[in-house]
């Protein structure tokens, strides 16, 4: 790859309790750019965004094996102490629900304040003079005037506005964001997403941005990460994957939107349900519902790597794509 | 032209908001304010519109869940809105409602098989007693669900199964009309094409009317023979399919196609800037026309005058000043 | 009776409980609800055939009495000593199980009854049933309950069992109300009820198989809690001589009895108030313990 990344998970493998919900997962993500993790329910994208960030602890989860690098450094190895440091500063998240990210007693100006002053060592005058400054990065109007409010209120739109300032106030290298457009109305969506691109063109940021909307994709993502059952099956860029999916699961998941040309005609189904991930399986995990499948599928097909940082995790994947 | 099965003529309803102990009325929430549509038979009318617009209040009183404040539904000749008691309960049969959470229309401790049996149990003239099972796996049969999903409980199934399951129920009265509430927002991408598909076969197996309520235009545009959009509780326009999606008038249908992402990476960049604002609460909805503060083509009169109904092509009405 | 205690373990509770079988499953892995369900399986037991208990030490009989022996401490065969009238102490706090748990139940199986009629009503149809109920709880809440107990148990002729469970459910059910108010409105608000209502069921229908069932939960858990509690309200007010009298064995009466002889013969006061503790103990554990359960948050 050209650019050097400033992220790269590999191999990276989470319990929740019994149930294995990432097995394996890998990407790298490069400065500057955004890479779509795009998955299902159930695929594993928000444990394994939760997991960079640290956020999954026991007793709920536990992190059986894997590596985190940010900036070369293994994050899942460093103590706790430098990890927290790290957050915010460095690498930070934008959730689907902000007001789950806020407190709700207090001003949102204070709770953006409180990050320049820890992090910062800022007086409390400079700090929110700060958090005014990153309200209006966001686009809020009257910034000096709304960061007196408390999170509720705000509008859904202003919410998640609020939730990224929380995110770029000290100018991380990379932002998660985890879904975070899902609860909007569709122009409310278009306005964050060009809002999240701005800032990621301004700042310089890589932005992690995980989804399930291939619209979304399209519009935002330099390359993607499509997961299935807790591993990255496909990797990309947004356009080879669009243009010429190279994994079965990929292939499908596109040929089930809605199209122009695909009206009055049945869309391609996915056969069958996702796999039980609390039971062990040797085998790709997609088998049971994929049309290409032969008699390797049994044995878990490694990363063919077809050049270019494209890669995927199919025993037949020259097959794919070529209908 | 075929014939019509539903319609509704000036369809209001309004939720007083009420406050403090003496539950005094402190304003009026105008969810629906003025809806007139057309249904005709074997034909799917997609309404589409954001949070907050009255799609869920209209589908509640097509279906007889919400009386309206004033206006007609008018089901086969028959005047729903002015039923009541035995005579409501026969002539909603005919139009019943599929919901958007699959996991929130199932009782969760009602097996598959009793909640599709529910219709039979409660309208013994449907079926005589021992039929009733035979019609039941049928029904789960016709939805695609096994004999093995019957004795199953809601939280043993999948969303999208849970959706035939809901379907399955509303398919036991055989009606003619089925509103469907967003019925596969809540649904992931490759269930959300089962479900697609399973509506348009038991349209064209059974001869079903659809109105088809969503906030997504890429399935409303792929099911939809007309379409209806809808902002702070009025149709601002409706037409064919081809003509909303491809000649949209009002800039508000304009502007929700291009918020709309679309799946295709080479499209990316030639999209106009996104509408500013979010919908303005029903609560309070501004003078005029109620999307003036956010149309990018406002002029003054648009702030004071409501807008007229312009019919800009066959059976395309906008209402728009700007429109014609 | 502690009714803002109950008010305030009912908040947490939410309306839809799971489907009973994986509460029961992650009920059995609690050892707190496996002691909690014998203590309150025993107490029962006992209250049914206080014979089958009283006979395991000394005389049985809690009437077979000797003065001779008027509060002797504990000896060998009567461990727990003797009461003032000589009557062997062990046996008649075994025999005093009954009219505590019958109470508890009469009175919990009577607040239950109007909690569900009352509740469902105000939460199901609203309007102006809801408005009237709602107030008079109001009324009841802001009223010092021991006080309005004592003062009608002292105008009643008869104390009895029935009379003192009649006046715990007066002053006791407005809690058990509120709750099942606010479960039923959260169910009649389901889309399950509308679905319901919309393939043709009739009110009494939707009631009975769709709002009781899912609403019922969170009911049930606080009855648990509410046992213990009318055991020891129960247990209050006839140490305070307005509750149950002699000649009636109850842990009430003998604690009454015990406060006089407390410096010269302890024993009176410890057992009878040992068994109440532990009851009572029992009961709220298992209360609680049914909460979690039933909570899906807590799993």
């Amino acid at each position: 790859m050209p650019e050097s990344p400033v992220l790269t998970v590999s191999d990276l493998h989470v319990r929740l309790g019994s149930t294995h919900v990432v097995n394996g997962a890998g990407f790298s993500l490069a400065a500057g750019r955004t890479l779509a993790l795009l998955g299902e329910s159930g695929s594993g994208k928000s444990v394994t965004a939760r997991t960079i960030m640290g956020l999954i602890r026991p007793p709920h989860g536990r992190v059986t094996a894997g590596t985190v690098l940010l900036h070369g450094q293994d994050l899942l190895a460093m103590p706790e102490e430098r990890r927290r440091a790290l957050r915010s500063t460095t690498i930070s998240m934008v959730f689907q629900d902000a007001l789950s990210a806020l407190n709700p007693v207090l001003s949102v100006g204070y709770q953006i304040a409180e990050l320049f002053r820890a992090h910062r060592g800022m007086s409390r005058a400079e700090a929110r003079r700060a958090a005014v400054d990153v309200l209006g990065q966001v686009r809020i109007p009257a910034a000096a005037r709304r960061a007196g409010d408390y999170p509720h209120q705000f509008s859904g739109g202003m919410r998640q506005r609020v939730g990224i300032a929380l995110a770029i106030a000290l100018r991380p290298d990379v932002i998660i964001a985890d879904e975070p457009t899902t609860a909007l109305d569709v122009t409310v969506q278009a306005q964050i997403l060009r809002l999240l691109g701005d800032i990621q063109r301004e700042h310089g940021t890589a932005l992690l941005l995980i989804t399930h909307d291939m619209g979304v994709v399209a519009d935002m993502a330099d390359r993607v990460a499509v997961m299935y059952a807790g591993r990255v099956v496909e990797q990309a860029t947004a356009a080879e994957v669009f243009a010429r999916p190279r994994h079965p699961y990929s292939e499908a998941l596109l040929g089930a939107i809605p199209r122009p040309h695909l009206r009055g005609r049945e869309l391609a189904v996915i056969s069958g349900a996702p796999p039980d991930l609390s039971v062990p399986d040797e085998g790709c995990r997609f088998r049971t519902r994929c049309r290409y499948r032969i008699e390797d599928c049994e044995r878990n097909p490694p990363e063919h790597d077809l050049g270019g940082g494209r890669s995927t995790a199919c025993h037949e994947w020259e097959k794919v794509g070529s209908a | 032209m075929s014939r019509t099965v539903l319609r509704v003529t000036d369809l209001v309803k309004h939720f007083p908001m009420r406050k403090g102990p003496l539950r005094r009325t402190v304003g009026v929430l105008k969810a629906v304010d003025g809806v007139s549509l057309e249904l005709r038979a074997g034909e799917t009318l997609g309404v589409v519109g954001e949070s907050g617009c009255g799609k869920s209040t209209l589908a509640r009183m097509l279906t007889a869940h919400e009386r309206p404040t004033s206006g007609e539904v008018d089901l086969l000749g028959r005047p729903l809105h002015k039923l009541r008691g035995a005579e409501l309960r026969r002539a909603r049969r005919r139009v019943q409602l599929i919901f958007q959470d699959p996991s929130g229309s199932l009782n969760p401790r009602m097996t598959v098989a009793a909640s599709v049996r529910e219709p039979f149990d409660v309208n013994p003239d449907l079926a005589p007693r021992g039929e009733r099972d035979r019609r039941v796996r049928e029904l789960l049969e016709l939805v695609g669900l096994g004999p093995g999903h019957a004795g199953r409980y809601p939280h043993q199934l999948s969303g999208g199964q849970r959706q035939r399951v809901g379907i399955a129920r509303a398919l036991a009265l055989r009606p003619e009309v089925l509103v469907c509430d967003e019925p596969v927002s809540a649904l992931d991408v490759s269930v959300q094409a089962q479900i697609v598909n399973l509506l348009e076969r038991l349209r064209a197996e059974l001869g079903l009317a659809y109105v088809f309520i969503a906030h997504d235009l890429g399935v409303v545009s792929h099911l939809a023979d007309r379409v209806a959009v809808m902002y702070l509780g009025r149709v601002v326009e409706t037409g064919p399919q081809e003509r909303v999606y491809g000649h949209a008038a009002h800039p508000y249908t304009q502007a929700l196609h291009a918020a709309a992402p679309l799946p295709d990476p080479a499209l990316r960049g030639d999209r106009e800037a996104p509408l500013e604002g979010e919908p303005p609460s029903p609560l309070d909805p501004p003078g005029g026309c109620s999307f003036h503060p956010r149309c990018p083509l406002a002029r003054d009169t648009c702030a004071t005058v409501p807008p007229p109904q312009v019919e800009v092509a066959p059976g395309h009405q906008v209402s728009c000043h700007l429109a014609g | 009776m502690a009714s803002s205690t109950l008010v305030s373990a009912s908040a947490e509770i939410p309306p839809t409980p799971l489907p009973g079988g994986g509460a029961w499953s992650r009920l059995r892995r609690r050892p707190g609800f496996l002691i909690a369900a014998f203590v309150a399986a025993l107490m029962s037991a006992m209250a049914a055939v206080p014979q089958a208990f009283a006979g395991w030490f000394g005389a049985g009989d809690p009437r077979a009495c000797d003065l001779v022996r008027s509060a002797q401490p504990p000896t060998a065969g009567h461990p727990f000593g003797f009461d003032v009238q000589g009557c062997d102490l062990y046996s008649t706090v075994v025999y005093g199980t009954r009219s505590s748990v019958v109470v508890a139940v009469l009175a919990t199986a009577g607040m239950l009854v109007i909690a569900v009629v009352l509740g469902s009503l105000a939460g199901y149809h609203r309007g102006w049933a809801d408005a009237v109920i709602g107030r008079v709880m109001d009324v009841f809440f802001g009223f010092p309950a021991l006080v309005g107990m004592i003062v009608i148990l002292q105008t009643l002729s008869v104390r009895n069992e029935v009379t003192v469970a009649a006046v715990l459910v007066l002053f006791g059910w407005p809690p058990l109300a509120r709750v099942m108010r606010g479960s039923v409105l959260a169910v009649a608000g389901s889309e399950y009820v509308a679905a319901a209502r919309g393939v043709g069921a009739r009110t009494g229908r939707v009631l009975l198989r769709h709002v009781l069932p899912n609403s019922f939960g969170p009911v049930a858990v606080l009855t648990g809690l509410n046992i213990g509690l009318v055991i020891s309200s129960e247990s209050a007010l006839t140490f305070l001589g307005v509750g149950l009298r002699t000649p009636a064995i109850s842990w009430g009466v003998q604690l009454n009895t015990a406060q006089q002889y407390f410096t010269t013969a302890p024993h009176l006061l410890i057992f009878p108030s040992l068994f109440l503790s532990v009851t009572v103990l029992g009961f709220v554990l298992l209360g609680d313990a049914l909460r979690d359960a039933f909570d899906p948050r807590t799993r």
